[in-house]
């Protein structure tokens, strides 16, 4: 069985990895009782597997993170688990979904409440005066009397 | 399908039910072209376990002791092994569904030898041996009935069959040599040279529920079936491939016993069974957004007033004015004014109703007036109050929430806004209610008591995020108060004033409750423990006439604290739908609303890694 290693420089959650090739194909084995989603890979290209952190395998038509390496008699041993994202990320690109939280402004409402938004102990407090009201400085009197004066 | 197991239970099952980890599992269509059962000893023992069984458990137990197949009687001519006829057939087989006149689905017994893969006769042998997941042929040369192709036996000897299935005119068929990697045949349904390329890939053999799932036509490798058709002739046909749908057959445990035992269910114990039936409701809201108009009122509510009466009389004299009218009061009554009043009253002051102070200019008659005294002229002039109800408009406010935070920390319960109102004192007012409108405040002031009312009301005219409801003015708060200062004329006026001032004017404070409901974690932390403070005590009259004279609003906005590009280290809330590939960077997804439809060769705990991921949080590039 084939394989290709990279070097990804992705963070894991991307969707689609940025990687680079390291040299060609290679000859692979999947070592027997391991899963197809957590595969461990014999591998005897050394040189390879040290520039390498990750893996595609087209018979299985997955991409895979290698998680751990451990060499042994000569071979290198990849403890792999699979990329869902890498691997189907042309599905999922072409896939409607509810989307939870954004970062795009336009994809985005703020008016929802934010339960991981912080806030400081203490609010801004402002004053706004109304234009008008009771003159303070201007003091009448009313006097009120019983009676019409005819006036 | 109707199945009827040992305890009385029919189940109607039109469906592939799939164990891994048993050895035997039952598959068939509803549409009764085929249907296939395989059954071991172990899996005897299973259903047993289960409290589940077949109502002829003998014929179903033998089935698995001596296993027969049946052929064609085309094949059969040509010298094949099996029962030369349909008689023979049919009288050593059960009717599982449907019937000899009809046609359906036969459970027959079949010669304990390698028999079937899948297809029903796709291979034959005459090997005295059946293992439980592997097929040990015999010598004889494996023939594929459905295409006349000849396929090499040895190159399945000693082979465990994984699984084999029928897709896009394909048979393909996983087996594995001993000591040798998986391997692949296909067949084509056209007589073709046959194809031994090594297929070395997928999966391995424990991962037989994947090829369910994962391909239209699959079937397991143990599973044959037998369509007799009502003429007897064979019914092998490509088109009674099962479609099936595949459930796993630990679902029908998962409540702990057998699903077709329905013992544990008690439809008796329900305590609310008199509380009413759940029916559906809601929905089909026409959310209107009509509103009337609550305006405050004006002058045309006053026209009728007391000063108009004849009853009284009030004047807005000066200060010097009332000094002149005391003095006339208590030394400028000549004698035959004494005369007058002593005839009339016993103390002068009980025809003087009030005489008070306040922070605003009364509406007067144009010019002055003689302050007269049970018709007698004081001589003293003054101008005179013209209209019993004055109102004062203290003009609006606009709340452009736009201009506040422009998120959901512009309203309850984050920021708060707290009105003052001179003579009134401080009102906290609803944030929702005013959030985006203009607010305004305007005094109805009674100038023969001095009570006020103050009447808030906000209009919303496109304002703010609510920008698309729009509302005329509408009162949202009426507030009373008394704006005199009321000066005491006699000493029970003093004792009286004297009594109604003394009260506690200071704040209270208390403490607030805990988390309020809807609440997020985060934005609550700052309210959960505040204290609520009151910020003025009773500012009516006296006390009023000494407080601040303008109405205003404080507002309380809280003060977020997020990292620098927050968003692209957690997003902000959306929830709409849209193609992922339609977004960019970070995005969370709702767990639940991302379906794999078309995702090749996923797994179930793929699909399940992928919600997770999503869910979350990853960057869409």
């Amino acid at each position: 069985m084939i394989a290709r290693l990279y070097n990804n420089i992705s963070d894991d959650r991307y969707l689609t990895k940025t990687i680079y090739q390291q040299g060609g194909d290679v000859n692979i084995e999947i070592i027997d009782d391991t899963t197809i989603i957590k595969p461990t890979i014999k591998l005897r290209d050394r040189e390879m597997y040290m520039r390498s952190n990750y893996i595609y395998i087209p018979d299985l038509r997955r991409y895979y993170f290698i998680r751990s390496i451990q060499l042994s008699q000569g071979y290198a041993y990849l403890s792999c688990e699979v990329d869902v994202l890498m691997t189907w990320k042309d599905a999922i690109k072409n896939t409607d979904a509810i989307v939870s939280r954004q970062q795009k402004k336009e994809h985005y409402n703020l008016y929802q409440i934010d339960n991981k938004m912080k806030l400081l102990n203490f609010p801004s407090l402002r004053c706004i005066e109304f234009s008008n009201g009771f003159e303070a400085n201007k003091q009448e009197f009313i006097l009120g009397v019983v009676g019409d004066t005819g006036n | 399908m109707i199945l009827t197991f040992n305890n009385g239970k029919q189940v109607d099952m039109p469906y592939l039910v799939f164990n891994e980890g048993v050895d035997g599992y039952w598959s068939y269509r509803e549409n009764s072209s085929y249907c296939a059962f395989r059954l071991f000893g172990s899996y005897m023992d299973k259903l047993d376990e289960m409290g589940v069984g077949f109502s002829n458990e003998d014929q179903v137990y033998n089935l698995c002791q001596d296993v027969r197949y049946w052929h064609s009687a085309e094949y059969y001519a040509e010298g094949g092994t099996g029962y030369n006829n349909i008689q023979t057939l049919l009288a050593n087989s059960v009717w599982i569904y449907g019937d000899e006149d009809n046609g359906g689905i036969l459970l027959t017994k079949v010669r304990n030898k390698y028999g079937f893969i899948a297809f029903d006769g796709v291979f034959e042998g005459d090997d005295e041996t059946m293992y439980a997941g592997t097929y040990r042929y015999g010598y004889q040369t494996d023939i594929n009935r459905i295409s006349g192709h000849i396929l090499s036996r040895t190159e399945l000897e000693l082979s465990t069959i994984y699984f084999s299935s029928y897709d896009n005119n394909q048979i393909y068929i996983m087996y594995q040599p001993d000591n040798e990697a998986i391997k692949r045949y296909e067949y084509p349904k056209n007589p073709v040279a046959s194809i031994t390329e090594e297929v070395t890939d997928l999966i391995k053999a424990t991962d037989n529920a994947q090829f369910y799932l994962a391909a239209n036509l699959q079937m397991h490798p143990y599973v044959w079936w037998i369509v007799c058709m009502p003429d007897g002739t064979s019914a092998i046909n490509d088109n009674y491939f099962p479609i099936a749908t595949v459930l796993e057959f630990t679902d029908f445990h998962k409540v702990g016993g057998s699903i077709f035992d329905e013992s544990f269910i008690d439809e008796t114990a329900n305590p609310y069974a008199n509380g009413g039936t759940a029916t559906n409701g809601g929905g089909g809201g026409k959310w209107s957004s009509d509103s009337d108009s609550t305006p405050v009122p004006t002058a045309d509510q006053f026209t009728v007033d007391a000063i108009n009466s004849g009853f009284l009389t009030l004047y807005n004299p000066t200060e010097a004015q009332v000094r002149s009218f005391n003095d006339f009061l208590f030394s400028g009554i000549t004698e035959d004014m004494s005369a007058v009043l002593k005839r009339l009253v016993v103390n002068p002051l009980e025809y003087v109703i009030f005489l008070a102070q306040c922070h605003f200019s009364p509406p007067v008659k144009t010019g002055t007036y003689d302050i007269k005294f049970c018709g007698i002229s004081s001589g003293v002039q003054a101008k005179k109050v013209d209209k019993q109800m004055l109102m004062i408009n203290c003009g609006n406010i606009i709340l452009d929430e736009t201009k506040e935070t422009a998120s959901f920390l512009s309203y309850n319960p984050y920021f708060k806004i707290t009105a003052f109102l001179p003579y009134i004192g401080h009102i906290v007012l609803n944030t929702d209610d005013v959030m985006g409108g203009t607010l305004n405040v305007k005094y109805w002031i009674d100038l023969l008591t001095g009570s006020c009312t103050a009447f808030l009301s906000v209009t919303r005219a496109n304002r703010g995020y609510l920008g698309d409801v729009s509302i005329d003015e509408v009162i949202i708060g009426s507030y009373t108060g008394n704006c005199y200062l009321n000066m005491p004329l006699t000493s029970s006026d003093w004792r009286g004033l004297f009594s109604s001032m003394v009260q506690f004017a200071g704040g209270l404070i208390s403490t607030a409750g805990g988390n309020a409901s809807g609440l997020g974690a985060m934005a609550s932390a700052v309210l959960s423990d505040k204290i609520s403070v009151s910020r003025s005590g009773q500012l009516g009259s006296n006390f009023g006439y000494m407080g601040y004279q303008m109405p205003y609003l404080l507002l309380e906005r809280p003060i977020e604290h997020l990292p620098e590009n927050f968003g692209a280290w957690e997003g902000f809330p959306s929830n709409i739908k849209c193609k992922i590939g339609e977004l960019s960077g970070y995005t969370e997804l709702d767990q639940d609303t991302l379906w794999t439809d078309g995702f090749d060769d996923i797994t179930d705990e793929e699909c399940e890694m992928l919600r997770n991921i999503t869910s979350r949080g990853f960057y869409v590039n």
